[in-house]
C-alpha cells in the first residue's frame, strides 16, 4: 500500500505571493464562500441553475487596491515579472469531469481589474449546471509563460503561484465506498495471501483532504464472497456481512486519519468534503452539533476505537447482527 | 424540460429482477422529472439499438474496444440533453435499465454471473458504472471527432479506467488526447504505465494542464514516457 499522502510545493522565495488570494470570495446567489471553503447547500434544481456566480477580489475598495499593490509587489519582490502572470480561474464539477477555464487576466494589466467579476453573465459555464454534483472553483495566479530555470523557482507556464478553490456541495459523498471484486490476479498484485477476503487500496488518497479531487480508495472484497453477497443481498447472513464490512471500511478510513499527522488544529468544517468528514458524520449520529463533530475530530487523533464504537452504534450494528441469527433461526 | 429518472432503490429491485431473468417493465417505475417538454429520447433509443445490435456481431474477446467506439455513440446521442439531466443519477439508471441492460449485462458478463450488476447500473460513480464512465471516456477524448482514440488502444480497459476516466486527466481532452496517442503508439505494460499515470497526475498537482495546448500536452506526455523508459 502507498503511504505518500500529499506532495509538498517544491519552490521557494515566493515571498509571500503565494497568500495573496487567500481574501479572494466566491458568490453564489446570496451565499458567500470563502477562499478554501465549502457550503452545503440544499435546493431545487431550477434555483441553483438561476443563480449567479461571481469572484470578489476583495471586499472593498480599499482593501481591493491593496490587493493589487501586494500582488504587484510581491511578485516584484520574488523577481517574477509581471508579464508572465496571470490570474486564471477554472471551474469543475466532478460525476461529468467537467472543467473550464471561465476567467484569465494578465497580471500586467492588473490595474484594469474589476473588483468584481461575473462568471456566469455572458454564457453559463456547464460546470455551473450540475445541481446534483455541486461544482468547485479554482482561482489561480499562474505563470502563463516558460521562464528561464532557476532551481527552486517556478519556471513552466502553467505553474500556479497562489491558489485558492471553493466548492459549492449540494449532496454527501459516500461514507462507505462500493466494493470491488477482489481477484486472484489482484491478490498476486498486492501479494495478498491466497484466503484474503478484504482490502483496502488508498493508495494517494488522503481521507483527510477532498474526496472529489482525488483518486478514490478501492475497497477490495473476495469476489466469490461478494459474489455471494451480491446473489443474497436480503438474506440475513448477508446482510450482517454487509454490515460488518461497512464498519471495517470506516474503520479503516479511521485509523488511516489517526496515523496520519494532518489533524493537528482541524475542525470538522475543513474536512466537511472529505471521506474522513462522511465518516464522522455516521459516527456523529443525527442532531449532532458542531462541537460534536470538532470533538469526534479530536477523538480521531486520540482515542480512534471510541470513534468507530459510535460508529457501530449508529449503524445499529447490535441490533442487525442480532436480527439477523434470530432471523436466520426462525 | 421534463426527463425520466430512477430512483436508487427502485433500480436496485429492478435490476435484480432483471438479473434473475424475469420480465420487467422500467416505465411504470420511472419517475418524471421536471416541467415544460419530454425530453427527446428518441435519439438514445436509436444508438442504444445499435448499440445493441452491433454487440451480437462483436467476435473479438476485447470487449473494452467495443466500449470505447460504443461510448462516442452514446457521447453522440446524448449531445442534446441539457448538462444538469447528465448530472442527474437517476437518469443514467434510466438509461441502464431501460435501454441499455443487454449491453451493460454483455459488457460486464463476468460480473454479472457472480451476481454483481449494480454497480454497474446504478451509477453511482463515474468510474464504475458503465454508461456514466462510457460518456466520460467520450468527452475526455473530445467525443466523435477523436472516435478512433476512444477505442485505438487494444486491451486497454484498466488505462481508461484507472489512468483516464477515474483522475483529473479525463477533465483534459488535450491531455487524454496525448496520453492516449502515445499509449497507442508506444505501449508502456502495467507497471510502467502505471507510474507514467502516476507521474501525470503529480504534474497537475503543481501545473494547470487545462491551459495546455496539444503541442505543451505532447512534450509532456513525451518527457514522462522518457523517464519512466529510462528507470
Amino acid at each position: 500500500m502507498n503511504t505518500e499522502t500529499r506532495t509538498i510545493r517544491p519552490f521557494t522565495g515566493l515571498g509571500g505571493l503565494d497568500e495573496v488570494l487567500e481574501g479572494v470570495v466566491l458568490h453564489f446567489g446570496p451565499d458567500a464562500v470563502r477562499a478554501n471553503e465549502s457550503i452545503a447547500l440544499d435546493m431545487p434544481p431550477y434555483e441553483f441553475l438561476l443563480r449567479p456566480v461571481h469572484l470578489e477580489w476583495a471586499a472593498d475598495e480599499v482593501s481591493f487596491h491593496e490587493f493589487k499593490d501586494l500582488l504587484v509587489t510581491r511578485a516584484l519582490r520574488a523577481e517574477i515579472p509581471l508579464d508572465s502572470l496571470s490570474l486564471v480561474v477554472v471551474a469543475s464539477s466532478s460525476f461529468l469531469k467537467i472543467a473550464e477555464i471561465v476567467f484569465t487576466w494578465p497580471v500586467d494589466d492588473i490595474d484594469a481589474l474589476p473588483r468584481q467579476t461575473a462568471l456566469t453573465e455572458v454564457r453559463r459555464p456547464r460546470a455551473f449546471n450540475t445541481p446534483f454534483s455541486g461544482f468547485r472553483v479554482d482561482v489561480y495566479l499562474l505563470l502563463d509563460r516558460d521562464l528561464a530555470f532557476r532551481p527552486l523557482r517556478p519556471h513552466r507556464r502553467g505553474t500556479w503561484i497562489a491558489r485558492s478553490n471553493y466548492r459549492i456541495e449540494t449532496t454527501l459523498g459516500p461514507a462507505v465506498l462500493p466494493p470491488t471484486p477482489l481477484t486472484d490476479e489482484i491478490r498476486t498484485r498486492y501479494g495478498l495471501p491466497a484466503k484474503t477476503i478484504r482490502y483496502f487500496d488508498f493508495g494517494d488518497h488522503d481521507v483527510t483532504q477532498p474526496y472529489a479531487e482525488q483518486e478514490p480508495p478501492v475497497f477490495y472484497i473476495d469476489a466469490n464472497l461478494l459474489g455471494q453477497l451480491n446473489a443474497r443481498r436480503n438474506s440475513p447472513a448477508s446482510r450482517a456481512i454487509q454490515l460488518q464490512l461497512a464498519i471495517d471500511f470506516i474503520h479503516a478510513v479511521i485509523r488511516r486519519a489517526s496515523a496520519s499527522n494532518d489533524l493537528d488544529g482541524l475542525k470538522y468544517d475543513d474536512l466537511r468534503a472529505t471521506l474522513l468528514g462522511n465518516v464522522l458524520r455516521v459516527a456523529a449520529g443525527p442532531g449532532a452539533s458542531h462541537a460534536d463533530l470538532d470533538n469526534l475530530v479530536r477523538k480521531v487523533q486520540d482515542d480512534p476505537e471510541y470513534v468507530v464504537a459510535r460508529a457501530e452504534h449508529f449503524a445499529d450494528v447490535q441490533s442487525g447482527f442480532v436480527g439477523c441469527l434470530e432471523e436466520a433461526e426462525s | 424540460m421534463r426527463y425520466p429518472t430512477l430512483t436508487q432503490s427502485k433500480c436496485a429491485e429492478l435490476a435484480a429482477k432483471l438479473a434473475s431473468g424475469a420480465d420487467s417493465a422500467i416505465e411504470p417505475h420511472t419517475l418524471w422529472i421536471g416541467h415544460g417538454d419530454d425530453l427527446e429520447l428518441t435519439p438514445i433509443k436509436g444508438a442504444a439499438n445499435t448499440i445493441t445490435r452491433d454487440m451480437l456481431h462483436w467476435r473479438d474477446r476485447d470487449r473494452d474496444r467495443f466500449e470505447g467506439e460504443a461510448s462516442i455513440r452514446l457521447y453522440e446521442s446524448l449531445r442534446h440533453v441539457p448538462t444538469e439531466i447528465l448530472d442527474d443519477r437517476g437518469f443514467w439508471r434510466f438509461l441502464s435499465l431501460r435501454y441499455y441492460w443487454e449491453f451493460i449485462a454483455w459488457r460486464e458478463e463476468d460480473a454479472f454471473a457472480r451476481g454483481n450488476y449494480l454497480k454497474y447500473v446504478d451509477a453511482s460513480t463515474n468510474t464504475e458504472s458503465v454508461l456514466p464512465r462510457m460518456y466520460v471516456r467520450a468527452c475526455a477524448v473530445g467525443g466523435n471527432e477523436h472516435r478512433s482514440l476512444a477505442s485505438g488502444i487494444p486491451n486497454a480497459g484498466d488505462f481508461w479506467r484507472s489512468h483516464v476516466v477515474r483522475v483529473r486527466t479525463a477533465s483534459a481532452p488535450v491531455i487524454t488526447r496525448a496520453f492516449a496517442s502515445k499509449h497507442a503508439r508506444d505501449r508502456l505494460t502495467t507497471d510502467p504505465l502505471r507510474e507514467a499515470a502516476k507521474r501525470l497526475n503529480r504534474t497537475w498537482t503543481n501545473i494547470v494542464l487545462h491551459l495546455y495546448d496539444r503541442r505543451d500536452a505532447e512534450v509532456l506526455i513525451d518527457n514522462i514516457w522518457d523517464e519512466v523508459r529510462g528507470q
